[in-house]
């Protein structure tokens, strides 16, 4: 398959992302036409109804879904590079899991009422469940640079077991009421999306982003392999600690507002790889913008697709996403056969 | 070989009279009940059938007595070891609420099950009634039976000619839940004379955006709080003024434990929310 020149893709998905989360605010329950979201974004002679909705409930909500499938996507790439694993993820190194055990032990032992004065709290107890997960894989994988990635890798998938072993034993005693909240968030969603939500997640996806271009050198020497980079002067332990690190912090930040969403992380790397030469030094934007991208489209889905109520996003991603990422899988296939 | 069948026949004989008279006995003992459900306890003591139950699961906390049965499960399943060891005369199972795969498998066990499933609010009499045949406390049964629909019917009558209201009904807040009109919530809130403002969504508890909640546009905003569970994270319904419920400040809160549960206790938790609901007529 020929590849895409990487400034065409750079270019036409800059102007595809602006497109989508313009149309994408004109979606929703209540009818807004796009005239109106135009009128309400200009702030000009719009009614205050559609002005508040605009500002108040869709635009956080399409602007954290970009920042959710870019951050999401960004560090599938970057545990995949690192790792050079195609099926590192964030879900593969327990981050999420801790994140969900931090949700469920909140809800069921919030019972004291210290809490629950807002919805941040829950972001809160995600975000602490992510950072402990983090830190045991950081304190677990091994310190030789040889047996690195394979611990990382073992380590992660332990932890995951041991935090749904955590999680389910929790839900075993709680009550129906606290599952069906805990199984919502498990799914995922961006209807709970206000403005302060936005700020830790979109500060995180751009410094991880811009660190990712300042180190592209080291970045890229990865790809070659440990000795390889080891002998281009990289010091691949450090390297790949920081990656993990960075990361871990973007997904943790993300999964404690939106909830558990897959697939992005893992598929859209492989996407981005089917239509670009892997060692580009704008991979890493391209990667972000694609993901960013498809989440703003299957949050629209998500609002759309049963009348009066949502359907959780984690549900559409994976159905969605794994759909079209085996039929990209299957007309390649079918190309070099021929 | 005639020794044999002689010494089989012998034992066959023996084990069959022990069992009988096994039941004899049983016929003079006290009824043994295991009741798999909260609603089918709460409706036991209130046709005085209580003292019979030898088992229960997990949160049939009312009334008080109840707190002393020994629990086999919850809503996760149930021990059928320890239901079995306890040799019950009459398993009440919810259908619905207990597991499928318990039931099929306690019917393979031959044990004597009964099943509890309620529909509509006015099956409660139904149940009360069901329940007092099995244990022989009709008459009280049916006291019980006939004062629940009463109280159901004086409730409904009394409000049936007012002003209807819609009514969003916030089941839980992170995230956004509610029913539709396959819950029996759905029943309550139309017993107020008040219509579910989500009752034609295709989930029985649809997920549900604060947009959504605006279009629907509901006069009332009903909030059920539960003993059991922490309080409701804030929505922050303040800022959306555009509301009827908001901008005239009809948001009531409910006893959720009283009206979540299928017993005739709930007419209390009805009454209650009916009554603020009429508050703003």
């Amino acid at each position: 398959m020929n590849k895409l020149s990487p400034v065409i893709a750079l270019v036409s998905l800059i102007l595809l992302s602006g497109l989508s989360i313009l149309s994408a605010l004109a979606f929703g329950a209540a009818d807004i036409n796009l005239l109106q979201t135009l009128g309400a974004l200009r702030l000009s002679g719009s009614e205050p109804f559609v002005e508040q909705i605009i500002w108040q409930l869709r635009m956080p909500r399409t602007l954290l879904a970009f920042i959710a499938g870019g951050g999401l996507a960004v560090a599938g790439l970057m545990l995949q590079t690192v790792t050079r694993n195609p099926l590192a993820d964030p879900y593969l190194f327990g981050i999420s899991s801790g994140a969900a055990v931090g949700v469920v032990l909140f809800v069921a032992f919030s019972g004291a009422g210290i809490f629950h004065v807002a919805q941040l709290s829950l972001s809160v107890a995600a975000f602490i469940g992510s950072l402990v997960a983090m830190a045991l894989l950081l304190a677990v994988s091994g310190t030789a640079v040889a047996k690195q990635v394979e611990s990382m890798l073992l380590a992660g998938v332990a932890l995951s077991f041991l935090f749904s072993a955590i999680t389910s034993v929790t839900l075993y005693w709680s009550d129906p009421q606290a599952i069906s909240a805990v199984l919502f968030w498990t799914m995922g969603s961006f209807s709970r999306a206000q403005w302060p939500h936005l700020v830790l997640p979109g500060i995180l996806l751009v410094t991880v982003l811009l660190s990712i271009l300042c180190l592209r050198r080291q970045f890229t020497a990865l790809l070659l392999g440990d000795e390889s980079a080891i002998t281009l002067g990289v010091n691949v332990r450090r390297f790949r600690l920081l990656m993990l690190l960075l990361s871990s912090l973007l997904t943790a930040s993300l999964v404690s507002v939106c909830g558990g969403i897959g697939f992005v992380g893992l598929m859209i790397p492989h996407v981005v790889r089917f239509f670009i030469s892997q060692a580009q030094p704008l991979t890493p934007v391209l990667v972000c913008l694609l993901g960013g991208l498809f989440m703003v489209w299957v949050d629209v889905l998500s609002r759309l697709l049963l009348a009066n109520q949502e359907l959780p996003v984690g549900i559409i991603t994976g159905l969605f996403g794994s759909l079209f990422f085996l039929g990209l899988m299957y007309m390649r296939q079918h190309r070099y056969q021929e | 070989m005639i020794k044999l069948i002689t010494g089989l026949a012998l034992s066959l004989t023996i084990s069959l009279s022990a069992a009988y008279a096994n039941v004899e006995e049983n016929s003079q003992a006290p009824l043994r009940i295991v009741a798999l459900a909260p609603h089918i306890v709460e409706m036991l003591y209130d046709i005085g059938a209580g003292d019979n139950i030898v088992a229960t699961v997990e949160y049939a906390n009312h009334p008080e007595a109840a707190k002393a049965i020994p629990r086999i499960g919850g809503h996760h399943g149930i021990s059928i070891e320890r239901l079995v060891a306890l040799k019950p005369d009459l398993v009440l199972f919810w259908q619905g609420g207990n597991k499928a795969q318990d039931l099929e498998k306690m019917r393979q066990l031959g044990l004597n099950v009964k099943l509890s499933q309620p529909k509509a609010l006015e099956d409660v009499a139904k149940e009360l009634k069901m329940l007092g045949e099995l244990t022989g406390h009709q008459l009280q049964a049916l006291k019980v039976a006939n004062q629940f629909t009463n109280k159901l019917q004086s409730i409904r009558q009394l409000y049936q000619n007012k002003q209807q209201y819609s009514v969003f009904y916030q089941l839980w807040s992170t995230p956004l839940m509610t029913v539709n009109e396959d819950s029996w919530i759905n029943q309550l809130i139309t017993s107020c004379n008040a219509t579910n403002v989500f009752s034609q969504s295709p989930t029985k508890t649809p997920q549900v955006s604060i947009e959504n909640v605006i279009v629907a546009n509901p006069d009332v905003i009903v909030i059920p709080d539960a003993h059991s569970t922490s309080p409701q994270p804030k929505v922050g319904w303040e800022k959306w003024q555009q509301v009827t419920a908001v901008k005239r400040q009809r948001i009531i809160r409910v006893n959720g434990d009283n009206m979540h549960r299928f017993s005739p206790k709930m007419l209390s938790g009805l009454a209650d929310m009916c009554r603020q609901i009429d508050k703003f007529r």
